[in-house]
């Protein structure tokens, strides 16, 4: 069996803040930096338009990028595969997304909210008024992507079963269906932007309660420690997302309300401890820095194997899952390593420094002497 | 507690355990003797707690549609519950009845319906507004869908697929004064105009002015959209038009391979919690392990019963996260009874000492996640909510677990081991 106990040792973390913090400032800085010159890898769920998605079976000699390039083209006017953009409609495809997952390859095409339709640009966005057509009252959008759905199955039957015939030259239409899914959907942003503006009031709400329960607990230094440790693993989480170009989506901002939900608790396990050896009579003496050295040393341990056993299991989720949880999964890596790093590095330290801010190193609770000698 | 006593409780628990866990997460078919003997229909297939937990679109796979009042009534007072009503009423007789619809905005609706074929036969019954209407060939309405009780698939003399009309009793006498004006009316086709909104559903001639409460509408209907059109006719209009802004359908494979992979992984990553745990908590740790199981099918247990829970992939998240939060826990309380043993109590008091003021750590780091999910659960929507109901659930059930569970095991485990210090990996401070 194993013992892993840091009893009698003392770290010196408080010692060391500023050099903990400015390897922080460097991450987030840099990801500051990658946002502005980069910009974040933005999810097809925050801009108007709409995806289809293709999904083909896995085989030996499938040619996924040739695929892709063909049906970027059809999509935008080149029909014929020949170089010209001959189709009167003309849609705006980016970024189009290639994942693979149990023996299957899922083609993501994203078609932005304009199309230019006879050299003309239109807004799909835009609901017609015009009672004459035949798209009234039903988002423009939703009308060309649920006809476009049929005509690009129609193609991409026949370019699969002419281009791989020793692996499709059999299949009629129906058997086709069998192993090709098609599904086109729109997206209309104004829901995302619901979403994120509830996520966000929610999660300022949450804060807000978390403090005052922290304040009511232990102290309101403790309690604006604790907060800012919070706000430094999201920018973290943010930070590295773009590092690594991970897609923001609403997944993204699940896994940051994630984090603030977690991150909390390893900051208030120190501070507890913090809180406990402030109302001990031999740690009287002790200076702030030597105190909140002491409380984070005797609580490494647990630390280490919290943080160590939740990884386990999201890296698990991470390694087994297909693209989706993938990217749900980093980011909570991510804020996991940021939570273990700020509430063991830092959350202490800019304790120590706010009580010295606030003039109060060296205080100990009121009226907790007289408490002790009673009993 | 005699060591008799404690095996014998030991061995019952691992029992109890085997058949939950089986119970949570196994499927399989019933042998047809053991149906006949529980008076069950035979091939009976056992699905497990787990798999009945209902499951969002995003793992299942499915349907979802956003519906947006039209531009043109977007000022009105809306009343959105009507709405929701008949929507659910037009769901639920298509037999979708694990289908959602929640609020998404101030004046617009999302829809989610897992386990969809047919994207084009769901749009047709959502944006409908179903205003079922009777006209003469010069657009006089003569009866609506205000004088329809009921709706149902039936089958003309043909034997094509009908939609069968009951009339209210107002209806009825709208019904005999609408055929004998369109049949004997003085310039009439005597043809009558059934029209769904601004479609023109079926023509009927008709041979004579008719009675009755009920009548038929046929075209040539394929079974789904006779059942489709029933729906919509029987729940009623809806009060205002909408546009369906956003629609998608998720594959359901896909869906699949998300439960039972993130399954797989949760698995595997409890049995390295174990390792971990045991490795350096030794008894305590084994103890904390039997506890994880029982929290895990309790977990189970509780999230298909209640109603309001629809796991989703944040939900997943929440899931791992008071997984995580239940190891912490115990983890807390080792190292105080580590600490406590340290400083020189005895195995048995470091452990009641050990529970005792671990409590107070583990409260205050579970209440303020439980403050968070609240108010998450009330204020955030959507999947972010789902998250919200999984972790709050979760962090409760962890708590127990923790507290109350590993206490009790501890108790059974102690009368098996001679040197209870080695047994629970306690070591003495050094002088």
């Amino acid at each position: 069996m194993l013992n892993l106990s840091f009893k009698g040792k003392r770290f010196k973390i408080v010692n060391k803040f500023y050099i903990f913090l400015a390897i922080s400032l460097a991450i987030i800085i840099a990801g500051a930096a990658v946002i502005i010159f980069k910009g974040l890898n933005v999810g097809i769920d925050f801009s108007a338009g709409a995806t289809i998605e293709v999904t083909v079976n896995d085989f030996s000699g499938f040619n996924s990028n040739e695929f892709k390039d063909r049906y970027e083209n059809w999509l935008k006017g080149d029909r014929d595969n020949d170089g010209t953009t001959e189709n009167a409609r003309q849609f705006n495809v980016s970024n189009t997304r290639i994942s693979s997952a149990a023996g299957q390859t899922t083609f993501e095409f994203r078609i932005g909210s304009t199309v230019t339709e006879d050299g003309k640009v239109q807004d799909l966005s835009e609901i017609v008024k015009d009672e004459t057509s035949e798209y009234y009252n039903k988002k423009l959008l939703v009308a060309y992507v649920d006809e476009i759905k049929d005509e690009i199955k129609t193609d991409i039957y026949s370019y699969l079963k002419s281009t791989y015939q020793s692996e499709y030259g059999e299949y009629d239409d129906a058997g086709m269906d069998e192993v090709i899914e098609i599904n086109p959907h729109t997206i209309d942003n104004s829901v995302m932007l619901y979403t994120i503006r509830t996520a966000f009031i929610a999660a300022a709400v949450a804060i807000a309660v978390m403090l005052i329960y922290i304040m009511f607990r232990f102290t309101w230094i403790s309690g604006i420690a604790a907060v800012l440790a919070l706000m430094h693993d999201v920018l973290i989480m943010i930070a590295c997302t773009a590092f690594f170009q991970i897609p923001v989506n609403s997944v993204f901002i699940a896994a940051i309300i994630t984090i603030i939900g977690y991150s909390i608790n390893a900051t208030i396990i120190i501070f507890d401890k913090i809180r406990e050896y402030m109302n001990t009579p031999s740690f009287d003496e002790t200076s702030d820095t030597d105190l909140a050295n002491e409380a984070v040393t005797n609580t490494l341990t647990r630390s280490i194997l919290t943080t160590l056993t939740t990884l386990v299991v999201i890296v698990l989720l991470a390694l087994f899952a297909p693209a989706t949880i993938r990217e749900f999964a980093y980011p909570i890596i991510f804020g996991l390593l940021a939570g273990a790093y700020s509430s063991v590095l830092l959350s202490a330290s800019i304790w120590v420094k706010l009580r010295k801010l606030f003039k109060q190193s060296g205080k100990r609770p009121v009226g907790r002497k007289t408490k002790k000698r009673a009993a | 507690m005699s060591k008799r006593k404690s095996i014998v409780l030991l061995v019952i628990t691992g029992l109890l355990i085997a058949f939950f866990g089986v119970a949570c997460f196994a499927n399989f078919a019933i042998p047809d003797g053991l149906c006949k003997f529980f008076g069950a229909q035979p091939k009976y297939n056992y699905v497990s707690i787990f798999d009945q937990i209902s499951k969002g679109i995003d793992l299942e796979g499915g349907y979802y549609a956003v519906m947006t009042p039209t531009v043109e009534e977007e000022d009105q007072e809306i009343n959105l519950d009507n709405v929701i009503s008949t929507l659910r009423t037009r769901l639920d007789d298509k037999g979708y009845t694990e289908a959602t619809i929640a609020r998404q905005d101030v004046n617009s609706l999302r829809v989610e319906i897992p386990d969809v074929d047919d994207a084009d036969e769901v749009l047709e019954l959502l944006s409908s507004q179903g205003k079922l209407e009777f006209r003469d060939k010069n657009g006089t309405v003569w009866l609506s869908g205000d004088h329809v009780d009921n709706a149902y698939v039936g089958r003309d003399q043909n034997g094509e697929y009908a939609v069968v009309l009951n009339f209210t009793a107002a209806g009825t006498n709208r019904w005999a004064t609408a055929t004998e004006a369109v049949y004997n009316g003085a310039d009439s086709d005597k043809i009558l105009y059934i029209y769904l909104g601004d479609t023109l559903v079926s023509s009927p001639t008709l041979q004579g002015a008719l009675t009755g409460s009920s009548a038929q509408i046929t075209g040539n209907f394929e079974y789904e959209e006779a059942e489709t059109l029933a729906a919509v006719i029987s729940s009623g209009a809806l009060d205002i038009e909408f546009s369906i802004g956003e629609t998608r359908q998720v594959s359901a494979t896909l869906g699949e391979g998300v439960v039972s992979n993130a399954l797989m992984a949760a698995g595997i990553g409890m049995l390295v919690i174990f390792a971990i745990l045991i490795l350096f908590y030794g008894g305590m740790g084994l103890a904390a392990s039997i506890a994880l199981m029982i929290y895990v099918i309790l977990y189970v247990v509780i999230l298909a019963l209640f109603p309001w829970v629809q796991l989703t992939f944040p939900g997943i998240a929440g899931i791992i996260l008071s997984i995580g939060m239940a190891v912490d826990a115990n983890v807390i309380i080792f190292e105080r009874i580590k600490e406590e043993y340290a400083a020189g109590k005895t195995v048995d008091n470091a452990i009641k000492v050990g529970f005792k003021r671990a409590f107070v750590t583990v409260f205050d780091s579970n209440l303020t996640t439980i403050l968070a999910s609240i108010v998450l659960w009330i204020l955030a929507s959507g999947s972010i909510q789902g998250f919200a109901i999984t972790l709050f659930l979760g962090v409760i059930i962890s708590m127990f677990s923790s507290i109350v569970v590993t206490r009790w095991i501890m108790k059974l485990l102690k009368p098996l081991a001679k040197e209870q210090d080695k047994f629970y990996n306690l070591v003495r401070r050094e002088a």
